[in-house]
């Protein structure tokens, strides 16, 4: 968090400075650490709307939204605080619409350096695709190994490919959850996984 | 994609980009309640996508829909990359152990 404050689109004419920010957590709670927590929650579905969406610089999307609001909030604007998150979306919807009626080659160079090799977290870009693919074998190895059992065993029963949507279901009803919940729960460790992996391979690649 | 209840065909159809207009905005719409289990549902089932994409689950109008929205970047590489891997580790875990005995699907 924070390191959104910049200065951008000189068409706006405005900035994000930290007396804002500071006013756009505000505006999302009044406890500190509540906006922060917030304020993540809020720019994670604004990069998600965009890439959606298709566009294919959605930090930036995002980004801009976030300067809107923040300017609308400083300048004291009505916003209703019932669910603060959809003004985020009306305001993203704004900007996909300026979105739309750009020519297309506008935001290519930025899509581009943000696509660059070297910022890439999986595989290593200067090994190899068969060395890099072996090195996200085996941090991925170590790191479901590194799961409790339990949960070790749900992320191999429910990926394994045959028989998997028998195994699904029997899982669903042995953890006595739906199958979305179960769904949801994969995801989630999925995702922490993916993290240790990405982890796992940067540690590797430095030594 | 199969597994489907009608709520997921939905949303696979507004993951890939298959959705007229206001029900695309009607998801959105859900998507940034503060609660956040509509977006955390549509996140796993995006997720899911990949390993349906691999696993050769989606219709041919499917895949070239996935191709052309979440095949575009680097980190959509990556993660596609990442559920591979992950399909593959499975396979080789679940041959050596314990596991439910396979029974098709």
């Amino acid at each position: 968090m924070g390191q959104h404050l910049r200065t951008n689109h000189r068409a706006e004419a405005w900035s994000l400075n930290g007396e804002a920010f500071d006013q756009l957590l505000h505006f999302l709670d009044a406890d500190r650490d509540a906006a922060a927590r917030k304020y993540e929650e809020v720019r994670g579905r604004l990069l998600k709307l965009f890439a959606w969406r298709g566009c294919t610089a959605p930090e930036d999307y995002a980004d801009r939204v976030i300067d809107r609001v923040a300017r609308r909030v400083v300048e004291g604007a009505a916003i209703s605080v019932a669910e603060p998150y959809q003004y985020f979306r009306g305001v993203a919807l704004n900007v996909l619409r300026e979105h739309w009626r750009e020519p297309a080659r506008a935001w290519q160079p930025i899509a581009a350096v943000q696509d660059a090799p070297c910022l890439a977290t999986s595989p290593a870009w200067d090994l190899d695709a068969g060395q890099a693919a072996e090195r996200q074998l085996s941090c991925l190895e170590c790191c479901l190994g590194a799961l409790p059992q339990e949960q070790r065993t749900i992320v191999v029963e429910y990926h394994a490919g045959p028989g998997q949507i028998a195994r699904r279901r029997a899982l669903s009803q042995r953890l006595d959850i739906p199958m979305n919940a179960l769904r949801i729960r994969v995801h989630r460790l999925r995702t922490a996984l993916e993290g240790c992996v990405g982890r796992c391979v940067s540690a590797r690649s430095a030594r | 994609m199969d597994e489907g209840r009608d709520a997921d065909v939905r949303l696979v159809r507004f993951l890939l980009g298959d959705l007229p207009e206001e029900e695309r905005r009607a998801i959105e719409h859900e998507c940034f309640r503060v609660d956040g289990a509509a977006f955390a549902e549509i996140l796993a089932l995006e997720d899911e996508l990949r390993f349906a994409y691999l696993q050769n689950r989606l219709t041919a109008d499917e895949r070239r829909a996935f191709d052309e929205r979440h095949l575009r970047t680097l980190s959509d590489r990556a993660r596609l990359a990442f559920a591979r891997a992950l399909t593959r580790v499975a396979d080789a875990r679940a041959l050596t152990s314990d596991l439910p005995k396979r029974t098709g699907g």
